[in-house]
């Protein structure tokens, strides 16, 4: 498959999320589906990928954000190259909860961009 | 060549196994006598329960927040029984109810009749000595001969709402004061206990302990007559994942503790729910978890290290009358920091969690904007540390990172409110989270426009 073809697409599925879980949340699961998902492996072809959010996801936590896509972020160099390969697509049919779900998704990005750039709260004082 | 005492060599197997049945009864009656005639004492209990006690006790017992000195048989609750007025008193009471659990199998009383203040903080944690104490029974029970049946003699208080608190907590059965009013309401959340070494993805249990927590917030809203809207349930969710998480990285042991209670009160006329949740986490302190940290750590470590010289040099410069503070307190002070985590090294996304959940409560509790005597409050106790955080110190962004200092500056190197910071004697061996707001059916309404 070329680079400009369909891109290809990555399904998060809701048994991801925990058992009774509405929410993508902690650091170590992030990781574990990053393994999972062999995102490392994904990162370094030359593909694009919609990553799609199951419908019923009522939240995506900054620290599984960062968890499963900070890795890419430091091998994308940064958020232009993430965004150039990985768009992240809620399936939620609700337009309230997809644009509740879409700031959640804004909030990881600012964290993710502060972080790769090494940015810290006490920066300030120096 | 030395002559054998047998005749022939089945007399001398015969012997054998006469001296092995022999020895054998020997030992069986001394077993018999042992749980016979030795009564079960401290000693015994102490040293036999060691292989049942739980990683909770332990890691008490590792640092030393457990000690035989401590024991008692009645045990007195401070009259300010708060982390908050009373950090060294309510340390120490705790300190005798852990190590009298720990020392002694026998029933132990505990006495509130003097207590007339205390919050959800310091009863939880008592509550989470009651619950581990009862599991580690269980396990005794099911190893020994010797069988323990511990009573804990609850006395209550003559506050009706320490009563409320220890009655919300199961700490007492009922309430003694039967002269309660509708709006002397309260609900609780109930103990919910998480568990850090889940292997499998699907294992993960904070989605469902957030699902409960929001629940609980909500039927706490229905108290005014309000209900969270889907967005504000999955706002919600999204906040207390993240300090669950937090909770989850930096426990020593395998486990994290959260509980809640809400009080419908009325006064001035107004019906007002105050909301507490507490979240506690045992281990490392978080100055502790630095300083452990800094050889693994030493670029954030460093960071911390110049930010407080850069402090106390600008604290002497300006000739404050109070002292600059301490390392410990400060290193909690940039401890929430947005990019600041002892655990950088391990992932360099780390640091965020704990801002992101003062960001959220301070807009959840801001009806203590306009009611200075609803003000919503956020503590941290965490070693010997007590940060008391209301809504007159808020997060500020500076260049796209949130900060927050105890100033009306935000300066991290300013001097920062001894009223909101303390440094104390006593300490606590990992750290506690403690969220009160109040939330009144008036200010939804204003908030909202409508009664979602």
């Amino acid at each position: 498959m070329s680079n400009d073809s369909k891109p290809n697409e990555i399904i998060l599925t809701p048994m991801q999320r925990g058992i009774s879980s509405t929410t993508f949340t902690g650091r170590p699961q992030g990781m574990q589906l990053r393994e999972t998902l062999k995102l490392d492996l994904i990162d370094l072809d030359d593909y694009k990928y919609i990553i799609r959010i199951p419908e019923g996801t009522t939240s995506f936590n900054p620290s599984f954000y960062l968890g499963l896509f900070f890795p890419s972020y430091k091998k994308l160099k940064g958020v232009e190259g993430f965004k150039n390969k990985y768009e992240i697509v809620s399936q939620e049919k609700d337009e309230e909860l997809r644009l509740l779900l879409e700031k959640h998704l804004i909030e990881c990005e600012r964290q993710a961009q502060n972080e790769y750039a090494g940015r810290t709260g006490l920066d300030s004082i120096f | 060549m030395k002559k054998s005492r047998f005749i022939n060599k089945s007399e001398e197997q015969r012997y054998q196994k006469l001296q092995e049945l022999k020895v054998y009864k020997q030992r069986s009656r001394k077993s018999r006598r042992f749980v016979q005639h030795n009564p079960l004492n401290d000693t015994f209990y102490f040293s036999y329960g060691r292989r049942f006690q739980s990683a909770l006790t332990k890691l008490f017992f590792s640092k030393s927040f457990i000690d035989k000195q401590h024991v008692s048989k009645s045990i007195l609750a401070p009259r300010n029984c708060t982390f908050q007025n009373n950090y060294d008193g309510t340390i120490l009471f705790i300190k005798k109810v852990a190590s009298s659990m720990a020392f002694t199998y026998r029933n132990i009383t505990i006495d509130f009749s003097k207590c007339s203040t205390t919050n959800l903080a310091p009863m939880f944690f008592i509550q989470i000595l009651v619950f581990e104490n009862k599991e580690f029974m269980h396990m005794y029970n099911l190893g020994s001969y010797t069988q323990i049946n511990r009573e804990l003699n609850i006395i209550p208080s003559k506050s009706l709402k320490v009563n409320k608190i220890l009655n919300a907590l199961d700490l007492i059965k009922g309430m003694p004061n039967k002269n309660m009013s509708e709006e002397d309401l309260y609900l609780p959340l109930g103990i919910k206990v998480g568990a850090k070494a889940r292997r499998l993805i699907y294992e993960n249990k904070k989605g469902a302990v957030c699902s409960s927590i929001t629940k609980f917030v909500n039927e706490s809203l229905m108290g005014i007559r309000y209900s969270l809207n889907p967005t504000g349930r999955f706002k919600l969710d999204n906040i207390i994942a993240e300090i669950l998480g937090n909770a989850e990285d930096h426990s020593q042991i395998n486990r994290w503790y959260v509980n809640g209670v809400s009080f419908k009160t009325g006064e001035d006329q107004m019906v007002v729910v105050e909301l507490n949740l507490c979240i506690i986490n045992f281990g490392y302190s978080i100055y502790e978890g630095f300083e452990d940290n800094k050889d693994k750590n030493p670029v954030i470590y460093q960071k911390l290290n110049d930010a407080y010289e850069k402090y106390r040099e600008n604290n002497n410069k300006m000739g404050f009358l109070e002292q600059p503070l301490p390392i410990e307190p400060m290193f909690t002070i940039f401890a929430l920091q947005e990019g600041i985590s002892r655990l950088k090294y391990q992932n360099q996304s780390r640091g965020n969690g704990t801002m992101n959940f003062l960001r959220a409560f301070f807009d959840l509790g801001s009806l203590g904007d306009e009611f200075p005597k609803y003000k919503p409050t956020i503590s941290i106790f965490s070693g010997k540390t007590s940060l008391n955080c209301s809504n007159k110190y808020k997060p500020v962004n500076k260049d796209g990172l949130w900060v927050l200092a105890l100033n009306t500056e935000s300066n991290l190197i300013g001097h920062q409110d001894t009223e909101c910071i303390k440094y104390s004697y006593e300490y606590i061996p990992g750290t506690i989270l403690q969220v009160s707001v109040f939330l009144n059916e008036d200010f939804f309404r204003k908030l909202t426009g409508t009664n979602e």
